[in-house]
């Protein structure tokens, strides 16, 4: 049996409305709440490449907008360290070796990269990788000890943790901004991925 | 009633014991700054949006005598498959049972089958249904502890 309400008086609920003063940090967390809401798809359809020729324009397009962003901070990198790091940029972005399926790293996600390779000062350099939607991946690794940070937009940084600390393995994550991360990696020790390698002038 | 004969079709899921073979592109492997191959990344074991499963290859599949042989004839299906290898793209190789172990260990609890499923391009395909979503904890401990035997493609004649 269900119980009839009074029309008079009867509310409807009030509209969700996010607050005005939402973080970064929210929108990220929002953004994946919807990616959840989606629903699944009921096949699985392979994602279509684009034409060698497309993709090719498309990885020369996003190569270039990364040297000259890093050349606008160039007084930031030491050359030679710089220097490497385009040498990197080129063998992942190398058009023989990328995965058609994939989108290049999007110039937001370098932006946030630049800013945190100037903000954490590394005298090494990390490796490169890229996620298919378009991130860049920079990871530092010495033995088993893994920290991996995926660049997002809006100087938000996705990373990991996987170290050794008194004999006891840990491994932490969260989503943080960049001028955060120098304090949310403290306790981990951050220097062994850091140090030594190529310097970063002061 | 059952399906008639010839219509029914038996679920194989993979041994415990035996091994899942992955195509890794080179933006998924773990380097070193000098772009020395050290690994994969979590990244590598992501689903793609229109993906429903995470896709790889039976390794013991194949009937070569040793493990080594076998995961070589596995990267030959992929390579023959409609997936484009690129020269220096990789492999992960992985133990069924720790993947499924690993993912059921998760505080999700993320129950994954890993199920034969041929394809017209690879007879040996198999499919990881249940595969966990935003999930990147699980993914990166992935890469780096279980399912983490990188092969160059370049290694493989």
């Amino acid at each position: 049996m269900t119980a009839v309400m009074p029309v008079i008086g009867r509310r409807s609920p009030p509209a969700y409305t996010p607050s005005s003063a939402v973080g970064p940090v929210s929108q990220i967390i929002n953004a994946q709440i919807e990616e959840l809401r989606r629903p699944s798809p009921t096949f699985s359809g392979k994602a279509k490449p684009i034409s060698e020729a497309a993709l090719e324009v498309e990885l020369f397009d996003a190569l270039l907008k990364f040297k000259v962003s890093t050349s606008q901070v160039a007084m930031h990198l030491d050359r030679g360290w710089r220097s490497r790091l385009f040498a990197q940029l080129d063998s992942l972005l190398d058009k023989e070796s990328w995965e058609p399926l994939d989108r290049p790293p999007r110039l937001e996600s370098f932006a946030t990269f630049l800013r945190m390779i100037i903000f954490l000062r590394p005298q090494r350099r990390p490796g490169l990788g890229a996620t298919s939607k378009g991130e860049l991946i920079a990871t530092w690794s010495v033995g088993a000890d893994r920290l991996t940070i995926e660049c997002l937009p809006q100087d938000l940084v996705r990373w990991t943790v996987s170290v050794t600390i008194n004999d006891d393995r840990e491994r932490a994550a969260g989503i943080t901004p960049v001028a955060r991360l120098k304090e949310v990696l403290r306790p981990y020790g951050p220097a062994r991925w850091f140090s030594d390698g190529d310097r970063i002038s002061a | 009633m059952g399906l008639p004969d010839g219509l029914a079709m038996a679920i194989v899921y993979l041994p415990d014991d035996h091994h899942s073979v992955r195509y890794v592109p080179w933006a998924r492997l773990r380097k070193d700054e000098d772009d020395n191959v050290i690994g994969v990344l979590g990244a590598a074991f992501r689903l793609r949006d229109e993906e429903e499963y995470l896709s790889a290859t039976w390794a013991e599949f194949f009937v070569e005598s040793t493990h080594a042989d076998r995961v070589t004839a596995s990267i030959r299906a992929i390579r023959a498959s409609n997936i484009d290898v690129r020269p220096k793209s990789g492999f992960a190789v992985g133990c069924v049972s720790k993947i499924k172990q690993v993912c059921l260990d998760d505080p999700r609890r993320h129950r994954v089958r890993i199920i034969h499923e041929a394809e017209p391009d690879n007879a040996a395909h198999a499919a990881l249904r249940g595969w966990p979503r935003d999930n990147d904890d699980l993914l990166n401990l992935l890469a780096e502890e279980i399912w983490c035997d990188a092969i160059l493609n370049a290694a493989i004649p």
